[in-house]
């Protein structure tokens, strides 16, 4: 089938060669060898890029009109309106300048295509022209830019408000996990050594700790003895077990470091209950990212493994997901998931739940990276985190 | 300034005897291992476009995909077997290589080595009357190194764990951690070293074009005579040689993560079940290094099509190009502004948002030189003689794009525009006119117009056209829709968008664009159908097919070694004198001595 095909485009390409050989030496008879492209050429091309200008903005208008029910709704966020507008302002410029700028090109296209007898005019340059469009772009992009400058302040430093919320969203291939603060209103601590099976996120409780270390040990005992046998393997001449054993010694080698760690921590700590506060009563939730209505939402992000992005494209939120460090975006929900229902309705769009989006390329599974967001009304919300059991129950296994 | 011109010309007497000698070339140190300037911007021209072709397909299999997830393509599964499309089914890690190694291969091999080792090759040592670049041998080793990195390039894409996949950009942890993806195996080792030998080519090259601009001028050629081609050549030049090193270090230190232990760019990683050894480092720091260079790439690419096109403007529209001074004001603050605003691809990153003011007020400032350079070839078409040859098709063409591609960057350089734009098919649509397709009609245009200069024929003009009308049509077909995904939320690097809810409705966007793109794809063998017939079959051209000024249009057809038989030129004025008052012919060449009280140019 394939040598077919390309038999097939072969065959193809040969007549195509044949025809332009014939059509090459038709012109040369006719005497058209003087000019290589023709005058009626040119004008067919001018009067061409007229119907492809022409063309070319009403299919924008089309695009406009078909596709603009998939547009985002209006900012289900507060900060979001004040993005949303200065979007339209920039939009509404760039469509202008685009319209004008194309305008004027295929209008001289069509105007000035080459004819007998027409000279071109010497204009090599004119300073006042120069001036005025390097002033006057100045002068728009400085406004552009100062209200572009506001808006990213007034997004970027929000003041902490009396009832707003702290919340840590955790991101790792490829899932999302939110902690929220329980009655003391704060985040426990967290690290990374600390991560185990029964403690995914690394909250730091004296229990958690140490229950990480003895893990660790566990970990360490285990894998010291597969790197025996695997030793001995390679040793008698397994050479395909290699792999596997520079596997195991790298693990090894990470765990045993990982205890020195946790050691060290612990002895640094010890009889210190003011270092663990606020970590027992932080509730974990892995299903879904409950918001309040009206409730200033902070955010910490935090990655256990590769980059990931946090987008929020209802709320006008984005923030990358770093491995070693925390990032911050705060923002307020306007709507709880039912209201955007009509809001969305009301400009023509459909609204079926809010989602949250890994918007940072992380793996294979990286398009599944879904969390869905429920917004609640603050009395809902507050009913629903305290449905979850704390972190510190749920380790404790009660 | 003179005098350096005077000098250069002094210098090459000795050379001038080089060129006379009848020596005997075998096949292998003309066509192969050949040390002359148009000889390996023919060899890069080549490579670019089978590159190039390679790029596309690969952009193929992933837009059909994309239009039509989970359905069967025999197409996708004769290229990529039945590991990576099993019955023609993309596989989710091959889509993620495919589209790291489409964007590696047409950012760097195509529209860099490509683009500039083309046209800086064969056009600065004929536009400034020199016999050749300052050395022909490194030029040569230019070539090979970027042969070399193509093929490994290439051969990563057959490694058993695939080709590396973490983006173009290749951010760690992904690219870092070898059980992150397949493609972080020896893909990414394989990617790295070829990257690594790229960055050598370059810097070759780029020295080399430094060089030779500043010390082999022929007399009379002052910096403010030079065509604005080798102005922008120059420019792009330093350019790579500033950025590219920065990149090797970059791409050094993640070999070092990948393969030493090291945690330059690693911290606080528990990865499937065992927290790293490798901690305090930062993947913000590969980050910064990265777009040090990634952002003045961006300009490596663009300005030698721009420059191309101001040539092919101001030839085709037989009249001065507009504001030669501004042109060249603009390039250098183009360049100049290119180094301060890498920040702009990382306001997302938890950076500091102060940082991101500074970068945006940076970034946005770049439209001020970009509005000047826009109207100035508007001006210069404005009462012209347009003669619309393939090569003023695509010229115009890239003004459209420049335009498109140029304004929603004012959108996505804003700061807080930027956080829901972030990453979603508004960036792809965007880049992709601006320095995508914009450089590419760059590079169409300069091998439409010089490729008599470098085959002696000329190509079939109405296949120019056809090809001319199927590529823009096409870019446009894809890229513009592409903005409307992206205000929709979608983002870049989806398998498939039918996991969420909210991007369930836009998939008749992908099947348009797909079309398009297969469209598109057609137009491309329009063109290599004309270029290889053009050279064996093509017409033969005489010595200045377009009636231009500049001087590589006063050399014999034939290729000689030295381009010049007899004695270089000698320049009298600047390159645009298109439509003279005073001259019956609508061009003077460079070489024609001034006029009793004539002025010089502008």
């Amino acid at each position: 089938m394939a040598l077919l095909i390309l038999f097939t485009v072969v065959l193809v390409v040969v007549a195509v060669a044949k025809i332009m050989r014939s059509h090459e030496l038709a012109t040369k008879l006719n005497g058209d060898d003087a000019d290589f492209v023709t005058p009626s050429e040119i004008k067919t091309q001018a009067v061409l890029y007229v119907v492809f200008g022409v063309v070319f903005f009403a299919l924008i208008a089309v695009q406009m009109v078909v596709w603009g029910k998939y547009i985002l709704p209006s900012s289900a966020s507060v900060h979001g309106d004040e993005i949303d507008n200065l979007f339209d302002i920039t939009m509404g410029l760039i469509l202008v300048t685009f319209l004008i700028t194309h305008a004027v090109m295929f209008a001289f296209i069509y105007k000035y295509f080459q004819k007998k007898g027409q000279k071109a005019y010497w204009f090599p340059h004119n300073n006042k022209l120069e001036m005025a469009w390097t002033i006057i772009p100045a002068i728009v992009l400085l406004s552009l830019i100062s209200y572009g400058l506001t808006t990213w302040s007034d997004v970027m430093y929000q003041e902490s408000t009396k009832d707003s919320v702290k919340l840590e969203l955790v991101a790792e291939q490829f899932k999302w996990t939110v902690r929220y603060p329980g009655k003391d209103k704060q985040l426990g601590k967290v690290n990374f050594s600390v991560i185990t099976g029964s403690n995914g996120l690394g909250i730091m409780t004296a229990a958690s700790v140490d229950s990480s270390l003895v893990d660790t040990k566990k970990q360490i005992a285990a894998l010291e003895i597969v790197v025996k046998n695997l030793d001995s393997l390679v040793n008698n001449g397994w050479v395909v077990k290699e792999d596997e054993l520079a596997d195991a010694e790298q693990n090894l080698s990470a765990f045993k470091a990982n205890g020195r760690r946790l050691e060290k921590f612990i002895l640094e700590h010890k009889n210190d209950a003011a270092y663990y506060k606020g970590a027992d009563d932080d509730v974990v939730v892995r299903d879904t990212l409950y918001l309040a209505k009206d409730r200033m939402a902070e955010f910490t992000f935090r990655s256990k493994d590769v980059l990931h992005s946090a987008y929020f494209p209802h709320f006008r939120a984005q923030m990358n997901c770093v491995p070693g460090q925390k990032t911050y975006f705060t923002f307020t929900p306007k709507y709880t998931s039912t209201e955007m229902v009509e809001v969305a309705a009301s400009e023509g769009k459909k609204f079926v739940l809010f989602e949250l989006v890994c918007n940072k390329i992380c793996g294979a599974s990286h398009y599944k990276m879904r969390f869905p967001i429920v917004v609640l009304s603050q009395k809902e919300y507050d009913a629903r985190i305290a449905s979850y059991k704390t972190f510190g129950d749920e380790f404790a296994g009660k | 300034m003179s005098d350096h011109g005077h000098h250069g010309n002094e210098g090459h007497h000795a050379h001038d005897d080089h060129g006379h000698h009848a020596h005997h070339e075998t096949f292998i140190s003309k066509y192969i291992f050949s040390q002359d300037h148009k000889m390996i911007a023919k060899q890069f021209l080549i490579t670019a476009i089978v590159m190039a072709v390679i790029g596309m397909g690969m952009s193929l299999i992933f837009r059909l995909q994309l239009a039509w997830p989970g359905e069967k393509f025999a197409f996708s599964n004769f290229f990529l077997g039945d590991k990576w499309a099993p019955e023609g089914i993309l596989d989710p890690n091959m889509y993620l290589a495919l589209v790291t190694i489409h964007g590696t291969i047409i950012v760097f091999f195509v529209l860099t080595g490509g683009l500039s080792g083309t046209f800086s090759n064969l056009l600065i040592p004929y536009q400034i009357g020199a016999r050749d670049m300052a050395s022909g041998f490194l030029n040569m080793v230019s070539y090979w190194l970027f042969f070399l990195s193509s093929c490994i390039m290439i051969a990563s894409c057959f490694v058993e764990t695939g080709p590396a996949s973490a983006g173009w950009t290749v951010y760690p942890p992904l690219s870092a951690i070898e059980k992150a993806i397949p493609g972080s195996g020896l893909g990414m080792t394989l990617w790295l070293v070829s990257m690594a030998i790229f960055i050598a080519s370059s810097l070759l090259g780029s020295l080399n074009y430094i060089v030779t601009v500043f010390n082999l001028r022929t007399k009379g050629m002052t910096m403010t005579r030079l065509p604005l081609t080798i102005w922008c050549f120059l420019i792009t030049a330093v350019l790579g040689v500033l950025s590219f090193p920065v990149l090797l270090s970059c791409a050094l230190l993640l070999i070092f993560d990948r393969s030493f232990g090291t945690a330059f760019y690693l911290s606080d990683i528990f990865f499937s079940g065992v927290p790293l050894e490798a901690t305090g480092g930062s993947p913000l720091l590969f980050e910064h290094l990265f777009w040090f260079l990634g952002h003045p790439e961006v300009y490596i690419i663009l300005l030698p099509a721009l420059g191309i096109i101001s040539e092919v403007i101001s030839t085709n529209s037989r009249k001065p190009i507009f504001g030669y001074r501004a042109m060249i004001v603009s390039v250098l603050a183009i360049a100049f502004l290119s180094f301060i605003v890498w920040g702009h691809h990382m306001f997302m990153t938890g950076m500091n948002p102060f940082l991101g003011t500074v970068f945006t007020f940076t970034t946005l400032l770049i439209a001020i030189p970009s509005a000047i350079k826009v109207f100035n070839y508007l001006a210069t078409i404005w009462k012209g003689n347009l003669r619309l040859t393939p090569a003023m098709m695509f010229a115009l063409g890239m003004i459209s794009l420049f335009i498109s591609g140029g304004l929603t960057g004012l959108i996505l350089g804003d700061s807080a525009l930027d956080i829901n734009i972030h990453d979603t098919y508004f960036v792809v649509g965007h880049f992709h006119i601006v320095m995508g397709a914009g450089a590419i009609f760059g590079m169409f245009a300069g091998v439409y117009h010089w490729f008599p200069r470098m085959y002696g024929k000329m190509m079939l003009p109405k296949m120019g056209y056809l090809h001319f009308w199927m590529t823009i049509v096409g870019v446009y077909g894809v890229f513009f829709p592409m903005h409307f995904l992206g205000l929709a939320g979608v983002p870049r690097r989806y398998f498939s968008n039918e996991e969420y809810e909210l991007f369930k409705d836009v998939q008749p966007i992908n099947v348009i664009i797909t079309m398009f793109a297969i469209m598109a794809a057609i137009g491309q063998f329009v063109f290599i159908f004309n270029f290889f017939y053009s050279i064996f079959k093509g017409r033969k051209s005489n010595q200045n097919p377009w009636q231009s000024t500049t001087l590589e249009w006063t050399a014999p057809i034939e290729r000689i070694h030295g381009n010049w038989s007899g004695k270089i030129p000698e320049v009298h004025r600047w390159p645009y004198d298109y439509s003279k008052p005073g001259y019956d012919v609508d061009f003077v060449p460079q070489s024609v001595p001034l006029k009793e009280g004539e002025a010089d140019g502008h």
